[in-house]
């Protein structure tokens, strides 16, 4: 028997992952999947579940190492949506070729400009002709149960594919409903241990399987292996179907025929064809059109891959009419993508319904009971018809007047550089540097921006702290955005304009360190900027490279397993000093003064700049906001983050504390050090000590 | 039902920032108060204030109540505690 739980969709996700026994989590942050891996960082913490997690630097390394863990016989799951899922999306072309039943959990977000954080089925949708199987839930407790069944079908020999979990953005990744959690002891019955084929095995010598694109393979063999990938697809159909059934016979619960869902069909003339969260809606919406003596029932679209071409035929022929609405389109193309997919099943049907087909909820738009009923109202009028007269339709209406310039930003507001009423948190340290940076540098400046904290507190309009032109791109590619202004920039002979990324830690120092390595080697003409804050703070205090050694975060929480990180802060500072750029500096908003000279310094030498500085973050670093400055104070006194500079390789400390107080001074003041036992302090201390020697002994070094 | 129509009017890549639009004074449950007497206009509080809205006004600090957080900084970082941060009325 289980037990009744109150969760959210990705809490029930996480659930569900606890309850396969996966044993190898790849994990990123992007909202609105992060607390999938939240959840999972926190079993795996409290020794809930016994997995090996893996704190990604991308979501495309997030791939290749859930790819890496597969192949080697682990089950494996993973999360993302979004753009982080197309970052990943090299290697989630892979996975259906190299045939690893990898689930992904995914929940529902727009993929491109304009980007939201709500719901849309851009992100996965983009990937429907790869091979993975695609199931779209309804509600929080099809997520769990969808979860343990995609480990199933997926690891049966006659599928062997990858299974994205699909659940509506915030719709239904952050709502709470009463989940049924089944009884493990009744979900190890239910799923076996994943038992792989071949796998990569230094023990098994008779078949040292080399997973490497088959050069020697003539091209028809390659097409060859493509059909056995859509033969599987088809086959999954059959195994879908027989999984729901003995899920339903163990745990009571069944999802239509597992492929899709019919509601209210039995007399129905008409149909509205919907997947996902919505789906509740259209439900209640036929029950009200029904409760008027309407005619008209719901097809809820389970799995979008393998698509139920059969179950749509069948359904098709006691239907006269259906709306399909879909929540992805294809800009310049026929129809809406569920549209296009639903219309060529019956392409050559003898007897086919009349389509009306609607591009509707984009970007996290909502769709409601009385938006249904009116698109039920259209499949039924099209039903009496018989004929419908316009191919696609998007709901609702759009009339636009296109103007040829944005409205001019008010003059008030341009009388200052920097202006208050930014979205960043009380006592955040990031708003202090920009306008720091941008009272020492002035008004020729540009800003490249990467997503994270300093972007979002700035680019939405009604909350901009800045009027200097600004850019934002995606977290990998802030200093290649920067490196195109800068060279487009000169191209045009403008070159006393300041190009300044301002970037996050997460964002530079992990996946967008590509970028920054590049940028850095190439020596362009750039400032990058990067606020330190110690781990993704914006997205909801997930960990990044540049976490400290112990400390807490999101998706490195204080179990009885484990504490806080296991690993070392990187030393982002050092690594871009190796690259031999003109001038490396660190900064602190504890001594603006170093900061402003340091700014001055730096916009003064052509070639790429670094600057970095620790910014403290009362939000998630747990202390009061008016602790902000003092706290990081004691950074620099303690001698755990000094403040020194590195100009033409010549290093000099541009202070140095008198006496250095202890690092616990400065650990005991916040709460993601709360758990340090004494032995933890020493070490940080210990570690400290040498590194400030070192500090200490290059000073010296360049002084004589 | 008719079909619901949604007219708009939109420069098609983007928009100019409306700078300053969000009066953030709202967030703040404490707020600072100053004493005139004892501040010596070292100008500290307008250094630190991560938000901008301390400005220098001719005999002491001026505090702009429509943007100001309430975060406390200023207060903290007082030398000679001048600014007291007091519960909002």
């Amino acid at each position: 028997m289980g037990k009744i739980q109150p969760m959210s969709g990705n809490f029930a996700v996480a659930t569900g992952v606890k309850l396969s026994r996966v044993k190898v989590i790849a994990a990123y942050p992007i909202t609105p999947s992060s607390t999938i891996v939240e959840y999972l960082s926190e079993f795996v913490a409290n020794g809930d579940l016994d997995a090996e997690y893996i704190e990604a630097e991308g979501e495309h390394g997030m791939m290749a190492e859930a790819i890496g863990a597969c192949v080697t016989g682990a089950r494996t799951f993973t999360a993302t949506c979004s753009l982080g899922f197309a970052y990943g999306y090299e290697n989630i072309a892979n996975v259906p070729g190299f045939r690893l039943p990898i689930v992904m959990g995914i929940a529902n977000r727009p993929i491109g400009w304009p980007g939201t954080i709500h719901c849309d089925h851009s992100d996965s949708m983009s990937s429907r002709d790869l091979g993975w199987m695609q199931f779209y839930v309804e509600t929080a407790q099809e997520a769990l149960d969808t979860v343990i069944q995609a480990y199933r079908i997926g690891e049966d020999k006659r599928v062997l594919l990858p299974s994205m979990v699909c659940e509506d953005g915030f719709y239904l990744s952050h709502t709470t409903e009463l989940v049924n959690v089944p009884d493990p002891k009744e979900v190890d019955e239910f799923l076996p241990p994943y038992r792989p084929g071949v796998t990569l095995d230094p023990n098994n010598p008779a078949r040292p399987m080399t997973i490497d694109p088959p050069q020697n393979i003539p091209s028809l063999g390659l097409m060859a292996m493509k059909y056995s990938m859509e033969e599987a697809q088809q086959r999954a159909k059959a195994v879908i179907g027989e999984i729901n059934e003995e899920f339903a016979r163990k745990f009571g619960r069944r999802y239509g025929n597992g492929l899709v869902e019919e509601y209210m069909l039995d007399d129905a003339e008409a149909a509205l064809v919907a997947m996902g969260s919505f789906s509740g809606n259209a439900k209640v919406a036929v029950k009200n059109l029904r409760s008027n003596g309407k005619k008209i029932g719901l097809i809820r679209i389970r799995t979008f891959r393998p698509f139920p071409v059969e179950d749509l035929q069948r359904l098709g022929k006691k239907l006269k009419a259906l709306a399909v609405i879909s929540r992805a389109t294809s800009l310049g193309g026929a129809d809406g993508v569920l549209g296009y997919e639903v219309k060529s099943t019956f392409l050559n049907q003898p007897v086919k319904p009349a389509i009306v087909s609607f591009v509707a909820g984009l970007l996290g738009n909502e769709i409601g009971v009385k938006d249904f009923e009116y698109l039920g109202e259209r499949a039924l009028e099209a039903a009496a018809k018989g004929s419908v007269e316009k191919d696609v339709e998007w709901y609702p209406e759009f009339e636009i007047t296109e103007v040829e310039a944005p409205p001019p930003t008010k003059v008030a507001s341009l009388q200052r550089l920097t202006v208050p009423g930014t979205a960043a948190c009380q006592g955040c340290g990031m708003v202090l540097a920009f306008r720091t940076i941008l009272e020492t540098l002035g008004r020729n400046t540009i800003f490249a921006l990467s997503a994270g904290c300093g972007a979002w507190a700035s680019t939405d309009p009604s909350k901009s702290g800045y009027a200097v032109p600004s850019l934002l791109l995606a977290l990998p590619a802030g200093a290649a955005l920067a490196s195109g202004i800068s060279r487009g920039l000169r191209a045009q002979g403008k070159t006393e304009v300041n190009v300044v990324l301002f970037t996050g830690d997460g964002s530079f120092g992990d996946m967008g360190f590509m970028s920054g390595s590049g940028a850095a080697e190439r020596n362009e003409d750039i400032l990058i900027f990067c606020y330190d804050n110690e781990a993704y703070m914006n997205t909801g205090i997930q960990r990044s490279g540049t976490t400290p050694f112990r400390a807490w975060t999101t998706t490195t929480p204080v179990g009885s397993v484990k504490k806080g990180k296991g690993g070392q802060k990187k030393d982002l500072a050092a690594i871009m000093a190796a690259h031999g750029i003109p001038y490396v500096a660190t900064a602190s908003p504890s001594h603006l003064e170093d900061l402003q000279r340091k700014l001055k310094k730096a916009i003064s030498i052509r070639g790429c700049k670094y600057i970095h500085f620790i910014s403290p973050c009362p939000t998630g670093h747990r202390y009061a906001t008016e602790k902000a400055i003092e706290v990081t104070r004691l950074a620099v006194r303690s001698g755990l983050f000094p403040l020194y500079e590195i100009e033409d390789g010549k290093f000099r400390l541009t202070l140095k504390p008198k006496e250095r107080i202890p690092v616990s001074e400065y650990l005991k003041a916040q709460g993601r050090f709360r758990h340090l036992t004494d032995q933890d302090i020493t070490e940080i201390q210990k570690a400290t000590d040498e590194a400030y020697a070192e500090y200490e002994g290059m000073d010296k070094q360049s002084a004589a | 039902m008719p079909k619901p129509k949604v007219k708009v009017k939109l420069y098609v890549a983007g928009w100019s920032t409306d700078v300053g639009s969000n009066p953030t004074g709202s967030w703040r449950s404490i707020k600072p108060e100053l004493d005139e007497s004892s501040c010596t206009q070292c100008w500290t509080c307008v250094k630190f204030c991560p938000e901008g809205v301390i400005s220098k006004g001719d005999s002491a600090p001026v505090i702009d109540y429509i943007y100001c957080k309430g975060c406390g900084i200023c207060a903290n970082e007082c030398p000679t505690k001048s600014i007291k941060m007091v519960r909002e009325g």
